[in-house]
């Protein structure tokens, strides 16, 4: 009966110290202390990679960005054009106007829209007419950009 | 202690050192039951500086092939694979050689073939031991049982030679091309073999109407149905199991396919579009994680599995839907920790009013897990005005991150214009990303924690980068990040699109094409 109790104690104490030896063997260091966060670019960081986008943003006003997505002739010769807005996060973007109506579509982040004495918060998801012509400023007040997607229809 | 003892401890020790993944070998997709997509061992695969030395030394492409659309898995000196012409292949791992095949007679294929996961052979396969034999187990359509369409079976080889040890009934069921007949299949689903049980995934053949999914079990020992264990995604249909269920500890872990196609109402039971824990033991509903409501279901399957991850704030378990977003979610609660891109979504989950987009497009490929880091094809900050644009991308996401350090780097990979899915899954090994392209390419890509990067990009690709660099600075999520080194872009000879992942075993990378061809590169000179 001792022998049996001995052979089984020091057969799980092999086997605990196999067990051991083989998770050692596989990580030599933490994979959790390998993947510690990178450091972040320095502010005056000049050393961009090659990477482009395909139709990047560009700036159209202060604190605001604008690319177009698609664009077309309609009936009556009206210009459609889709147009992506996006103001940095937590940024106020220039009074602007756009060259016919148009209908606005949150697509990422909230804030608030100004045009003359009216404003109007913006949420995700949330469509805003816009008059022709009308000027209008963006706010966003999140950590998300605020972009919205504009159908506009010019004369 | 007698021989037998030490024998047994031996087996034990092999056993666990298989589960930890410290063995010479890939013996199942994604290596381990976490689907972490991760070698542990360190070899010349992990030092940059010795990839350069990855050169092709052989191609096999059997005779009558077709695809390759299941990965290779490697074990013990051998190569296990099915090809799409219906036969299961076992090559020397360092000539390539056949060393035996199955079947030696009609092939395993199915009658239905309407995409690559319904030719032949597309589940891969797992090393494991049954009654005390090395083995090796796979699913595939056979017309020999049922009404002889291809019901959808599990098959154990013994690895060495080849001979069945034995095939369970019908766990996908093909029973005609009517709106009302079964036509089940496995598919891309792997195997998992957890707690002496062979868990598979069932999804569909062709969809028109899609089916109920399921998750199956057998008994390991036999192959003999387990009938206590019992998932089903919907009371009508939908909800299927496209890819491969994640074990850990005692969690079963799947994803799950859209519900809507085929459906005029809700099903009362609907664990579609879901990231769900099971219970290992009866298939049980543990916790569900359904982002994307019955309402807003336009076909974003959740094709890529469950990822299991160990990580310095928890276990999670981590995926994306092919929808663009990816989740993060708490492993013992499901509680969501994060979503990718973030969102008042990531709290209440998508609204029908958010503007969100969720159709069928092409995020569908599992993502890789090293430490706190997973790396996938995810739609990336832009995914709500730019939903391809992640397509021919790697992020890499701090997991235990704030919002926004959630981008690790994000690299354009290269040799992906060739129509089709861009991507196969990535795997890594400490920090080297190994990634198939549609171009037949293989790509090594290093995390600047251990190669310094090309340089810096922005995390939304479409905000010209000085204004980038002004709103890191100021904590947002759009910012500088690296845009890691390429070590290596192979073109393999003659290769067609890559579906698979590269599997790492010691200095040799295992990576198959669609166009029928199995390669493997060594890094030793």
């Amino acid at each position: 009966m001792k022998h049996r109790v001995f052979t089984f104690t020091y057969g799980v104490a092999a086997l605990a110290a196999g067990i051991m030896f083989c998770q050692a063997g596989c990580r030599s260091e933490s994979e959790q202390d390998e993947t510690a966060l990178l450091a972040e670019a320095r502010p005056d960081e000049t050393n961009f990679s090659s990477s482009t986008a395909k139709n990047p943003y560009k700036e159209v006003a202060t604190n605001l960005l604008a690319r177009t997505v698609f664009e077309t002739t309609g009936p009556n010769g009206i210009k459609i054009e889709i147009r992506d807005l996006f103001v940095p996060p937590g940024k106020t973007a220039e009074k602007v106007s756009l060259p016919g109506p148009a209908i606005l579509e949150v697509l990422s982040g909230d804030g608030k829209m100004t045009s003359g004495e009216k404003s109007q918060e913006l949420r995700i998801g949330m469509t805003v007419a816009v008059a022709q012509e009308a000027a209008f400023s963006l706010e966003s007040r999140d950590i998300e950009p605020l972009v919205l997607r504009a159908r506009v229809f010019a004369p | 202690m007698t021989q037998r003892t030490y024998a047994k401890i031996l087996t034990v020790f092999a056993a666990s050192c298989a589960l930890v993944g410290c063995s010479k070998s890939w013996p199942m997709f994604r290596h381990n039951t976490a689907r972490a997509g991760r070698q542990s061992d360190r070899s010349r695969l992990s030092k940059p500086s010795e990839v350069a030395n990855l050169k092709v030394v052989w191609t096999f492409s059997p005779s009558g092939a077709q695809g390759f659309y299941s990965s290779p898995i490697v074990h013990d000196g051998r190569v296990y694979i099915g090809n799409g012409n219906g036969v299961f292949y076992a090559l020397n791992e360092k000539t390539g050689a056949v060393v035996w095949q199955y079947p030696s007679g009609t092939p395993l294929t199915s009658t239905f073939v309407c995409n690559p996961s319904s030719y032949g052979i597309a589940s891969s396969a797992v090393a494991t031991r049954v009654g005390g034999k090395e083995a090796v187990i796979f699913g595939a359509p056979d017309q020999a049982s049922g009404a002889h369409l291809g019901d959808g079976h599990l098959i154990a080889l013994n690895a060495e030679t080849g001979a069945l040890i034995w095939e369970s009934p019908a766990v996908a069921q093909v029973t005609g091309s009517g709106p009302n007949d079964l036509h089940e299949q496995i598919g891309y689903s792997s195997p998992l073999v957890f707690h002496d049980r062979v868990y598979i995934g069932i999804a569909d053949h062709c969809d028109n109407p899609i089916q109920n999914g399921k998750v199956m079990a057998v008994h390991l020992s036999d192959g003999t149905i387990d009938s206590a264990f019992n998932y089903v995604s919907t009371s009508t249909r939908g909800g299927g199991i496209w890819n491969s269920p994640a074990g850990h500890d005692d969690d079963l872990f799947v994803t799950t396919g859209n519900t809507a196609n085929g459906n005029v109402s809700q099903p009362a039971v609907n664990h579609g579009l879901s990231m769900l824990r099971l219970n290992k033991d009866n298939g049980s509903v543990v916790w569900q994680h359904q982002p994307v409501p019955y309402v807003l279901d336009d076909d974003p399957d959740w094709a890529a599995g469950a990822v299991v991850m160990e990580t310095s704030c928890g276990r999670v378990v981590t995926s994306q839907q092919k929808d663009g977003w990816a989740w993060s979610v708490d492993s013992h609660t499901g509680g969501v920790r994060w979503a990718f891109p973030t969102g008042p979504w990531a709290t209440s989950g998508f609204q029908p009013a958010d503007g969100t987009v969720h159709g069928d497009t092409d995020y569908k490929r599992p993502g890789a897990a090293w430490g706190n880091v997973y790396v996938g094809v995810v739609g990336g900050l832009d995914t709500t005005t730019n939903l391809s644009g992640g397509y021919t991308q790697l992020h890499a996401l701090n997991v235990c991150a704030p919002e926004n350090r959630r981008v690790r780097w994000i690299k354009d990979v290269p040799a992906t214009g060739g129509g089709g899915y861009p991507l196969g899954p990535p795997t890594i090994s400490h920090g080297i990303v190994y990634v198939g392209t549609n171009e037949g390419h293989l790509v090594v890509i290093a995390d600047p924690k251990v190669a310094p990067p090309s340089g810096w990009r922005c995390s939304d690709p479409n905000v010209p980068l000085p204004t980038c660099a002004i709103l890191g600075g100021l904590g947002s999520v759009v910012r500088l990040v690296p845009d890691p080194v390429i070590l290596k872009d192979i073109a393999l000879p003659g290769a067609s699109a890559i579906f698979g992942e590269p599997a790492l075993v010691g200095d040799r990378v295992f990576i198959a094409d669609t166009g029928g061809k199995v390669f493997m590169l060594d890094a030793d000179p």
